[in-house]
């Protein structure tokens, strides 16, 4: 169910051909060359609109369209009597309920907040397994004379015998044990990551569980179909104050959210569109990595913020965006991160609602969790089959475990809060990451995962660790139905 | 071109110095079996000390090698010397030699080994050759060789390359690619055909590590792609990093994700850096397959075409010395700024090879941040030089608070005004020498003006000492002679503009007056800002009082403006012309240009001369496990109890098995309580049993050297005490937790109580060591290193370096080549090394005793040995005396014998006898590197034709010609003046390469000078920052404001942001066991002893520099990007130690 619809810049006669027919349209070459000739190119989506549903445009009808478009020779579209799209529909009452880090940080930088950290994740991990898993602690298997015995606790070291079994080290708040993984479970033990908590069934022996079930908490089957008529947009990583963001690109998204390019189609969608996710990386931020003054276009990091706020300004005010940071804004680094501080905040237009990342957002009903991704990083590394080109396949992993960042002392600095809020403790209906600036979609478990690509073109770093970004996928979810929009074209 | 004649007809011309060749060869001959003697000596009291089976070993452990064929010999382990010797003979190249070696090492002639193991020690044999048997390189810096499978089939040459490997230099590195290339021909394997993927891995991998550790030079992408695509040999290497790649991981024929540091070493700054090299060898050598080296070095040639086409360029200023600026370490000079240090071209006797000669008063005047030993980083011509004291070069200029501008020459007027400085308008002179800028392959920059140069101008006009002479006679000797203006007396004349000029000299005309009486004249004129500003510039010597400004040297002065002496104008300035030579136009004389070149330089690292310390330092190679505490004391371990009913001092630590040859006990020494020797012998764990062989024969699994054992460490050491008759050691004996060796061999605890009670510290490999910065010296005066003339005359030295005999202490001599002068703490820390093996050998070995030494003159003429780090070759020397500063003064091919020179790298020494009795190849680490900074081998005497060849040119002559000077002027290549300054190299055939060298400075004191920097006797990191940056406001050629945002930039903020990112991913430990966990246990205590968890990354160590930063970014008023940078830094500060919901609440929150 995806569409693929692609909107962008045109040039030559080639490329008017394909701008057409992407829109679903095929034109006479007479046609095309009326167009060329007169520099219409950037009137393409105009032309469409005015043209409605025929297949194959003639010269004739290109010319009719100029004359209804009001095109001076100039081949820019007239303002004041042209097809103006309908403007905004008043801004209903949006219902937000919203769940994060944002004001009440705990976190002292005292061994303590790391204990009850970690605690806070096994808790609430092992609330989950309650009910499927009888366990008993791991202090009392020594105690407990049965056959087959059960324990959750957190990874804490995997490593591979030298005759290819896995010994898992577990720990739960009494003491720790080694599991051997051997068979089947090999495969699994192999993909763990450390510190998700597990749950392992075997038998005690020697000191240790030879383990004949390993479980992961995972999220149950989501049959909740939230069919809404409105539309929800998803982006990220928009790096405004870079010297690689794509102008072009997001000015066309821009143009497409104000209705005034796309065919019908498109504009119905948005028309419909009603939330604006944003999961971190807003601007390019400053001293995020050495020599980053090389790669400015913006050095002073209120300017970035500043462009930020006027480019969503452009944004229709019936829109409600959800801005969180990620690891490029003006916030801490270490997750959960709170939402942008009030200097910032106070730049952007008052449509846009500053959340913590990661953040639980209840948008009519619909339960979004949104979350930059950094530790899409740190996962891939550890299971050789996830890759940069499908991140979304890093999201079932976090489901699975019920984490969004298992892997403690990775790329992903944590802040040691007192709960650990990067536990998926409820289950959500979509699942929003970024960061990685590469598209990937899917259901799992009917839970929608979603990660968003970027507005900015590949750096050089990327280029160096061979990461090809995506730039300008942008997801949209609207009647239960997921639409992926591009807007860029690599050249 | 007259002189050069004589050099063909010598028998025309019967030279005196011959006879002194005579004297001085003799003596050095004389010289040379004295050493041999003393060796001699000391070897037979260590053979016979080992014979008695108390060590690990009962031989001596360091082998003697005469040459560089015995010392690879000795390194490789295969019988190649002789024919080394041979092929040496036989008149072949270094170069060639190793591939002949490689060769013959395949076809068998040393020796039958499989086709890996051939391969392996063919490379390994090169690399050895080529440094000259040396550096650890061969042994460590290649791991394995391997052969592994193309995909279409055929084999192909695998090196596998590890960290040590950076030891052996570019070249070598790249001789091990072509003798590796050279010999799978040979043994008939395929090149290596790289795949897409794999030449990607390389791509990703070798900037990453320029990231994680450190490149010289890094290859662009196509370069890479070019020399992986192309080399027939597979550049493997061992992981050596944490970091891993990645894009392109898992790859089948890579067989590690991490980043290998020893392959991209051998890719950059091998290949990459060193292809024209590589291009000339493969030419000699005919190899095909290497065509593609044209590509790479075409590149290179083509941005030097570009650097040659606009040669201004290159003379630019450079500030790649300012990049990695370090809080607290001064920047002296901004590049090539006035005000800066002005070079002076000569060799002192205590300087040269990569030093730099700086005069005391600069030391003393720039807040004692410049010690004698410390290093600096310069613009050019290296990057790096330590600093020696010359009193014969100018010091800095200042302007006193009272406005007076004074010269300082002397660090006695230093001391004198010291407090009074203003500021400081210039630093003074930096003397460097011929031989350095040939090394660097720098052009050559025009030279100051100064009194050698004007010597050799005025050398056939003028005879006598010239040296200081007033203006009156500078005056006269122009007008009578022509000569050019004396350099006393030449000022600064370029560093101001015309406008300045005539602006001074109407002024000068208008308002002086000359005042004088009883014979005394100044010239004075009203006070003026302007006035004033360009003087300091020109940097003239004037007073201010009472409003006036006054000049008591001011005839040159009027006479440079073109002002009579009633200060009447002569001439008019003529516009048309610069304003040096307006001044030569209004003055009629030849004035030069004072301060043409400038260079710019920093604070490297301190000087140093210290105790070799592990942390923490024990006394004794003898494991205590946890039973020592965490000083891990004898003294604790001997009342230490495991449980409550276990007996006092019993202890469990891993120890090694040995069986007595004679009642078959197995026991933990070489020798058994009986009295019978005892063999190495093997322990299965698996099987619990002792073994004969390495491998278990029941389970087939390797054994163990050693075993976890039981023993009463209170017993030992009663033992022990009673073995040497001594009583309870006052201080602490401290060992260590567990041995690192292979079969966990210890030292005897005798030896461990001996060193307690004399002070002094055991390195892992059981010697014990001294750490010095290396500087150079070639002549020294008795009076200067403490030692008299009778001693000096026992040592074999009868002349001072003209042949006249010694009678004075202040004669300057000539050190001989592997003669030291250790530093005086160094002195007393030998003397109590001597004192503690005298006791060995008494107490323990029951010998005599063989230093005797109770004050530190009677360590004199006693040997040491020399060893640099990444080195397993000693080098012999014999201290002959003691000098005040934190260095060790040595002879430069000391120092190149040890692969070192002198930019500020320091290596260590320990006395001949402790090597000899307490050094075992069984101490050493069971790991890479292991047997790195350890002495392997040992060079008894040194030929500098077989040191590192950077000593080669080092110019040795009285004096440098005005052939020279001219050719700075015109930004010369070094070379051209290879042959007319005699170098080194020039010595290499003769035997006059071991005397008879010269210097052109000479300086009063090798130890005259600041003594310990700044650096390390300020002990806050702030009081660092603010004597950094109050002389950065002082010194007229630094800009305090650029020195504030690199501080911020380069150490501060990376700091900050490094222990922020750290903090969130910490380890923790065990406040007992000090077990560490990479994640805090959920148990939140420790799992082995149940002690408390604590943080190994704290708040305070995150925000220690916070303060700081914020205060330079605000009173320097850094660029905007930096502040907000701290701003941000600050704000994740604060979210994460600072808790919202407890904030404090303020009473008037209550109403």
């Amino acid at each position: 169910m995806v569409l693929d619809t692609s909107l962008g810049n045109s040039g030559s006669y080639r490329s008017i051909i394909a701008e057409f027919a992407e829109r679903g349209y095929n034109i006479h070459p007479e046609a095309v060359e009326i167009i060329r000739k007169r520099n219409f190119e950037n009137a393409i989506d105009e032309i469409c609109k005015v043209l409605g549903n025929c297949v194959i445009i003639t010269p004739e009808d290109v010319l009719k369209a100029l004359e209804i478009l009001n095109i001076k020779n100039d081949g820019k579209v007239g303002v004041e009597d042209g097809v103006k799209t309908k403007v905004e529909k008043i801004v209903e009452k949006f219902e937000l309920k919203v769940r994060d880090i944002t004001g009440r940080s705990s976190c002292e930088g005292v061994v303590d907040d790391f204990i009850q950290n970690f605690s806070s994740r096994y808790e609430k991990i092992r609330k989950i397994f309650r009910g499927r898993i009888n366990s008993i602690p791991i202090a009392s298997l020594k105690k407990v004379n049965q056959k087959e015995v059960s324990i959750i606790g957190i990874v804490t070291d995997v490593r591979e015998t030298s005759k290819g079994n896995y010994i898992i080290e577990i720990e739960d708040k009494t003491g720790k044990i080694s599991v051997l993984a051997t068979a089947k479970l090999r495969e699994v033990a192999s993909e763990l990551l450390g510190d998700e908590v597990i749950a392992v069934s075997g038998s005690f022996r020697n000191n240790m569980i030879i383990a004949n079930r390993i479980v992961f908490p995972d999220v149950p089957q989501n049959d909740r179909k939230v069919e809404k008529d409105f539309g929800m947009v998803f982006i990220s990583d928009i790096h405004f104050g870079s010297n690689t963001f794509l102008e072009k690109s997001w000015n066309a998204f821009v143009k497409w959210l104000n209705c005034e390019v796309g065919n019908e189609y498109m504009q119905e969608i948005a028309e419909k569109v009603r939330y604006l996710f944003i999961a971190g990386d807003v601007v390019d931020g400053v001293g995020i990595y050495p020599g980053q003054e090389k790669e400015l276009e913006i050095f002073d990091i209120y300017g970035q913020y500043e462009e930020a706020g006027e480019q969503l300004e452009k944004i229709p005010k019936r829109i409600k965006i959800i801005l969180s940071p990620g690891n490029h804004d003006a916030v801490r680094q270490a997750e959960p991160q709170p939402a942008l501080p009030k200097e910032f905040a106070d730049l952007f237009p008052r449509n846009v609602k500053h959340v913590g990342n990661p953040a639980w957002v209840d948008a009519d009903g619909v339960k979004v969790l949104i979350y930059h991704g950094r530790s899409i990083d740190d996962m891939i590394m550890k299971i050789p089959r996830l890759d940069y080109s499908d991140p979304s396949g890093v999201i079932e992993e976090m489901l699975k475990r019920r984490h969004l960042c298992p892997i403690y002392g990775g790329r992903t600095p944590l802040a040691p809060e007192k709960e650990d809020l990067l536990v998926i403790d409820e289950v959500p209906d979509i699942v929003h990451t970024g960061h990685v600036h590469t598209y990937g979609a899917r259901y799992y478990r009917g839970i929608l995962a979603l990660n968003s690509s970027t507005w900015q073109a590949q750096t050089e770093f990327q280029k160096k660790v061979n990461l090809n970004p995506m730039p300008g996928n942008v997801p949209v979810y609207v009647n239960g139905k997921l639409h992926r929009l591009r807007f860029y074209r690599s050249s | 071109m007259n002189a050069t004649l004589d050099r063909f007809f010598p028998l025309f011309h019967q030279e005196p110095e011959d006879d002194l060749d005579i004297k001085f060869l003799k003596e050095i001959k004389d010289y040379h079996s004295l050493l041999l003697k003393k060796v001699e000596e000391a070897y037979h009291v260590a053979e016979t000390a080992r014979s008695k089976g108390l060590d690990p070993e009962r031989r001596v452990e360091i082998p003697v090698a005469k040459n560089m064929a015995e010392r690879v010999e000795k390194l490789i382990g295969i019988p190649i010397a002789k024919r080394i010797e041979e092929l040496e003979e036989s008149g072949l190249e270094r170069e060639k030699i190793c591939f002949k070696i490689a060769e013959e090492i395949i076809k068998g002639e040393f020796g039958k080994f499989d086709v890996e193991r051939a391969l392996d020690l063919a490379i390994r044999s090169a690399v050895a050759i080529l440094t000259e048997g040396v550096v650890a390189a061969p042994i460590e810096g290649i791991a394995r060789v391997g052969v592994g499978n193309n995909y279409d089939g055929s084999k192909f040459l695998k090196i596998y390359y590890a960290g040590p490997i950076r030891s052996a230099g570019g070249t070598a590195q790249v001789i091990s690619v072509l003798v590796g290339d050279y010999v799978r021909r040979i043994a008939g394997l395929n090149r290596y055909i790289p795949t897409e993927e794999e030449i990607l891995r390389y791509i990703e991998e070798i900037p990453l590590y320029k990231k994680v550790a450190n490149l010289q030079y890094l290859p662009s992408d196509e370069e890479i792609r070019l020399i992986v695509s192309n080399c027939p040999v597979c550049i493997d290497g061992e992981p050596t990093e944490d970091a891993e790649v990645s894009g392109h991981r898992n790859l089948e024929r890579v067989e590690t994700n991490r980043v290998r540091g020893g392959m991209a070493l051998v890719i950059a700054e091998g290949i990459a850096l060193k292809a024209p090299k590589l291009k000339k060898m493969v030419d000699e050598l005919k190899l095909t397959g290497w065509e593609w080296l044209d590509k790479l070095i075409n590149k290179e040639s083509k941005k030097e075409e570009k650097k040659d086409s606009n040669e201004k360029e290159e003379i630019k200023p450079k500030d790649k010395y300012l990049s990695d600026i370090v809080a607290g370490r001064p920047v002296f000079s901004h590049p090539s700024r006035k005000g800066g240090f002005r070079l002076r071209y000569g060799r002192a006797r205590n300087s040269g090879f990569a030093t730099v000669g700086i005069n005391p008063a600069t030391m003393k005047i720039t807040g004692d941040f410049i010690a004698i030993g410390t290093q600096m980083k310069i613009e050019r011509p290296g990057k790096a030089g330590g600093v020696v004291p010359v009193s014969t070069i100018d010091g800095p200029t200042v302007r006193l608070k009272n406005g007076d501008v004074v010269k300082i020459n002397t660090i006695k007027q230093a001391e004198m005004y010291k407090d009074r400085i203003d500021a400081i308008l210039d630093i003074g002179e930096i003397l460097i020498n011929y031989g350095d800028f040939l090394e660097n392959n720098h052009p050559l920059l025009p030279a100051s003006y100064c009194y050698e140069w004007w010597r050799e101008e005025v050398k056939n006009i003028l005879h006598g000492d010239f040296r200081n002479i007033d203006e009156d006679e500078a005056i006269k000797l122009c007008d009578e002679y022509g000569v050019p203006l004396h350099p006393d007396h030449t000022y600064l004349w370029h560093d101001i503009d015309l406008d300045e000029l005539i602006q001074l000299r109407d002024y000068v005309s208008e308002k002086g007056k000359i005042e004088g009486k009883y014979g005394k004249s100044c010239l004075i004129f009203p006070l003026n800002r302007d006035i004033k500003t360009i003087l300091e510039k020109i940097l003239i010597e004037h007073k201010v009082r009472d409003g006036f400004i006054v000049l008591e040297k001011w005839k040159v002065f009027a006479r440079c403006l073109g002002l009579d002496g009633s200060l009447k104008k002569i001439r008019d300035v003529d516009r048309e012309k610069d304003v040096l030579e307006n001044i030569r136009y209004l003055s009629g004389l030849d004035v030069r240009a004072k301060a043409p070149a400038r260079i710019g330089a920093r604070m490297g690292r301190p000087e140093k001369a210290k105790e070799r310390r592990m942390s923490p330092p024990p006394h004794m190679l003898f494991p205590l496990g946890q039973s020592g505490g965490n000083t891990r004391d004898l003294k604790n371990a001997i009342n230490y109890m495991k449980s409550y009913n276990s007996a006092k001092g019993e202890i469990e630590v891993d120890l090694p098995v040995k069986i007595c040859e004679r009642c078959g006990k197995e026991t933990i020494w070489s020798m058994c309580e009986c009295g019978g020797f005892a063999h190495q012998a093997y322990y299965c764990p698996r099987c619990d049993r002792v073994l004969k062989e390495e491998r278990c024969p029941r389970c087939g699994g390797e054994a163990n050297g050693f075993r976890r054992k039981k023993i009463n460490v209170r017993e030992l050491y009663e033992k022990a005490l009673e073995n040497l008759g001594e009583r309870e050691v006052k201080s602490a004996i401290k060992g260590v937790i567990g041995l690192t060796n292979k079969n966990k061999v210890c030292e005897r605890i005798e030896k461990g109580i001996l060193r307690a009670k004399h002070g002094v510290f055991v390195f892992k490999d059981g010697t014990i060591r001294y750490d010095m910065t290396d500087l150079p010296l070639t002549h020294f005066k008795p009076s200067e290193i403490g030692i008299s003339i009778e001693k000096l005359k026992e040592l074999g030295y009868s002349y001072d370096y003209r042949g006249k005999p010694l009678t004075d202490e202040d004669q300057i001599v000539e050190l001989k080549p592997q003669d030291i002068i250790l530093a005086k703490d160094a002195g007393e820390y030998m003397l109590r090394v001597s004192q503690f093996i005298d006791e060995l050998l008494v107490k323990f070995y029951g010998m005599e005793p063989f230093y005797n030494a109770e004050k530190l003159e009677d360590l004199i003429g006693h040997l040491v040995i020399g060893l640099a780090p990444h080195t397993s070759a000693g080098v012999l020397g014999r201290i002959i005396g003691f000098a005040d500063v934190l260095a060790g003064y040595a002879h430069p091919y000391f120092h190149a014998a040890k692969r070192r020179n002198c930019d500020g790298d320091e290596d260590c020494v320990m006395l001949l006898l402790d090597g000899l009795l307490n050094f075992s190849h069984q101490f050493l680490p069971d790991k890479r590197g292991g047997r790195m900074d350890a002495p392997l081998v040992l060079t008894t005497i040194l030929d500098p034709k077989e040191v590192d060849s950077e000593v080669h040119n080092m110019d040795v002559v009285e004096s440098y010609p005005l052939e020279f000077y001219r050719a700075t002027l015109r930004y010369a290549n070094p070379k051209e003046l290879e042959g007319v300054i005699e170098r080194v190299e020039d010595r290499l055939k003769s035997e006059r390469r071991y005397y008879g060298l010269r210097f052109t400075h000479d300086t009063d004191n090798i130890a005259g000078g600041v003594k310990v920097c700044a650096y390390k006797s300020l002990k806050t990191m702030q009081d660092k920052v603010n004597a950094q940056m109050s002389i950065a406001e002082k010194l007229f050629a630094v800009d305090e404001h650029d020195v504030a945002e690199r501080v911020i930039t380069t150490h501060f903020l990376p700091d900050l942001i490094g222990n922020l990112r750290a903090f969130s991913k910490q380890e923790f430990r065990c406040v007992k066991c000090n077990t560490k966990y990479r994640r805090v246990p959920l148990k939140g205590k420790c799992y082995k002893c149940g002690g408390n968890i604590i943080l190994t990354v704290h708040e305070s160590s995150i925000k220690k520099y916070l303060e700081l930063s914020k205060f330079l970014s605000e009173k320097y008023n850094v660029s905007n990007y930096t502040k907000q940078r701290l701003m941000l830094i600050e704000l994740e500060i604060n979210s994460l130690f600072e808790n919202e919901n407890s904030r404090q609440i303020k009473i008037s929150e209550f109403f």
